[in-house]
């Protein structure tokens, strides 16, 4: 573990370099986490590429990292609803923070996301799950199907 | 969110294409969504239903939203188990019901219900069964050497109490499951019996005093031990959050419930607390039973949701057994119509969904014959104990297993034993059941104890603990005699 105040440096698939407080990415990061501990990485001159990851989307990511480094002991209520504003992005963006928060291993930020997602179709009946994911391929056999719906028409 | 169409696409794409992100997402649905969500497509069905998904939920999830109601526990002619969801959303309230299929479950009676498991104490044995899987189990006989003593009818107790000052007023038939231990509560502190250790502690914090408090019930949500009771002076339910390690001598700040149709003249103090529901999403809602209708009471709502009035009027004895369980695996709660009727036996599955404020259920019998003739003695996590007249199961009513546990004594009264039922699928492999009696040990009369766990199928002997407790014996309220 390095000192709080040592920076490590992202490169971003636009080859963009952002430099970050390393305590920041290590604290949240288990990929970066692992990355510092092994001595793979090395100060002078290493930079992590993170090839699928875009600048727009790795600056959110490193503020949203940032911003837990410095305010954990804030307010739950306070977090939450830093972490609503964070989150008030566009469709890609959301998809974009979900894949490289997945790829970076940010606990934190990828249950925020999944729990995002989950309120999305939480309650919703089959038919408006299979529409908002775009299921159109269900897989089951005309007469599983109507079965189902038989059975369960309440779901439908 | 700015353009949603383009969400959905690129989102359903990512998530669509990715086990791992679909189960991740899935994991955090509620569970009831799940159950719907099994249709949706085949990848999901597969998802939903492998071990790993159900494991998870359990550790995700901590929603508390069901309850077992043993709508006429005395009867002795019909049977019937309600299983009630619990959804404080929308205020809705729906419920099935329930007829296990084993005939043995209908002569039994549900002593206790934990986590969506049944202890079941029929004539002779004693069984688990757990609703959601049908599975029942009956519990080994413990062999008893000596005359045993019912630890559950006190007044006997009481006579020969005059040695043991002290006696113990501790309802042994209002066991409560929480983290490793099984709790009991008494008129003046609770009991508790950690299976770790698998001992008997008392290191409870005395309960607030009466007449202030009374008609406590022990409940779990939201990850702590609660304490519900009537405040008598003014017209409300007092909530206590027990701190984890009872360091406390004090009870923690209570939360007020209150209701001015709580206490009104024509009914008097004809309530009970039957449960507390609580989960992490939503308010605290408290489940009252008042003649005939089973009401929740949201923290900050002045609206009563009254489950279906009709389904429930069976409810005609105040000493209704309810089954509170905290259901993990499905928001609901079963109600044993008329558990001791043995001829007939319907277990109903209430689905409560406060949103809405409606109420619906849905009934069940068990298919197996054996389950029919024996009573659901506790339900604990979608599983139930069943006790019948030569035997104790564990029934699963949502796969429809029993299993039958070992005898725990070869031969002895059966009135003289309570079980309990423990099932947490979050803290150990399997479920446990704690066999309680009286008796004596080399020295002294005293409580005894015997713990049978699933996973070796044999009853252990547990400790024994003397029956001197500093607690005193005035105002026992709830006991059988």
């Amino acid at each position: 573990m390095g000192s709080p105040l040592k920076k490590i440096m992202l490169c971003s698939s636009e080859k963009e370099i952002f430099s970050v407080e390393e305590q920041v990415m290590v604290q949240h990061s288990v990929i970066i986490n692992n990355m510092i501990e092994d001595g793979s990485y090395n100060y002078e001159e290493s930079k992590i590429p993170l090839d699928c990851v875009d600048s727009k989307t790795l600056k959110k990511v490193i503020d949203y990292c940032t911003y837990h480094t410095h305010h954990h002991n804030d307010n739950q209520e306070d977090l939450e609803a830093w972490d609503a504003q964070f989150l008030n992005v566009d469709s890609n963006g959301l998809y974009d923070l979900l894949m490289a928060a997945n790829y970076l291993e940010i606990r934190n930020l990828l249950d925020l996301i999944y729990r995002t997602i989950k309120n999305m179709i939480k309650g919703k009946k089959i038919d408006e799950i299979r529409r908002i994911l775009n299921i159109k391929d269900h897989g089951f056999t005309p007469e599983e199907e109507e079965q189902n719906r038989k059975e369960y028409p309440h779901f439908y | 969110m700015s353009d949603n169409k383009e969400l959905i696409s690129s989102l359903a794409e990512s998530i669509e294409g990715n086990d791992y992100l679909l189960t991740q997402i899935l994991i955090r649905v509620p569970l009831r969504d799940i159950i719907t969500f099994k249709c949706v497509s085949k990848r999901w069905l597969s998802l939903i239903s492998d071990p790993f998904l159900s494991r998870s939920h359990a550790t995700v999830k901590q929603r508390v939203s069901s309850l077992f109601l043993d709508l006429a526990p005395n009867t002795g002619s019909y049977q019937e188990v309600k299983f009630f969801y619990l959804d404080k959303k929308i205020y809705r309230s729906s419920f099935s019901s329930f007829f296990p299929k084993n005939p043995d479950l209908r002569s039994s009676l549900i002593t206790q219900s934990c986590n969506g498991l049944m202890l079941l104490e029929s004539k002779d044995p004693v069984f688990i069964y757990n609703p959601t899987t049908e599975d029942k189990k009956t519990l080994p006989a413990c062999p008893l050497a000596f005359h045993p003593f019912d630890p559950m009818r006190f007044l006997g107790y009481k006579k020969r109490g005059c040695s043991f000052p002290p006696t113990f007023p501790v309802d042994f038939q209002r066991a409560t499951y929480f983290k490793d231990s099984i709790y009991w509560i008494g008129s003046k502190t609770t009991l508790r019996f950690d299976l770790k250790e698998e001992c008997m502690k008392d290191d409870m914090p005395p309960l607030p005093p009466e007449p202030c408090h009374y008609g406590y019930v022990l409940a779990l949500a939201c990850g702590y031990m609660n304490l519900a009771g009537f405040e008598s002076i003014e017209s409300s339910v007092c909530v206590f959050r027990l701190k984890e390690d009872y360091s406390s001598p004090r009870i923690g700040c209570p939360y007020t419930y209150r209701s001015d149709d709580l206490f009104s003249e024509r009914y008097g103090y004809v309530y009970s607390i039957i449960h507390l529901i609580e989960d992490n999403e939503d308010d605290m809602g408290l489940l009252i039973h008042q003649p005939n209708k089973v009401v929740v009471l949201p923290r900050y709502h002045d609206l009563q949701m009254c489950l279906q009035a009709v389904a429930l009027s069976h409810l005609r004895s105040f000493f209704c057994r309810c089954h509170a369980t905290v259901k993990q695996r499905v928001s609901g709660l079963f109600l044993d119509l008329a558990p001791n009727t043995g001829s007939y036996q319907e277990v109903k599955f209430f689905y409560l969904d406060q949103k809405t404020y409606r109420s619906s259920f849905s009934s069940f019998f068990p298919k197996n014959p054996d389950l029919r003739s024996s009573l659901i003695t506790q339900s604990c996590n979608g599983l139930m104990l069943l006790e019948s007249e030569d035997a104790v199961f564990i029934y699963n009513p949502t796969t429809e297993d029993n299993k039958t546990l070992p005898s725990c004594f070869p031969s002895f009264d059966p009135l003289n034993l309570h079980y309990s039922l423990a099932f947490d699928p979050m803290r150990f492999l399997g479920y446990k059941v704690i066999c309680i009696f009286y008796g004596m040990n080399s020295k002294n009369e005293c409580f005894q104890t015997k713990i049978y766990s699933s996973e070796s199928n044999v009853w252990k002997r547990g400790c024994s603990f003397p029956p001197t407790f500093p607690i005193d014996f005035h105002k026992v309220t709830y006991f059988k005699d």
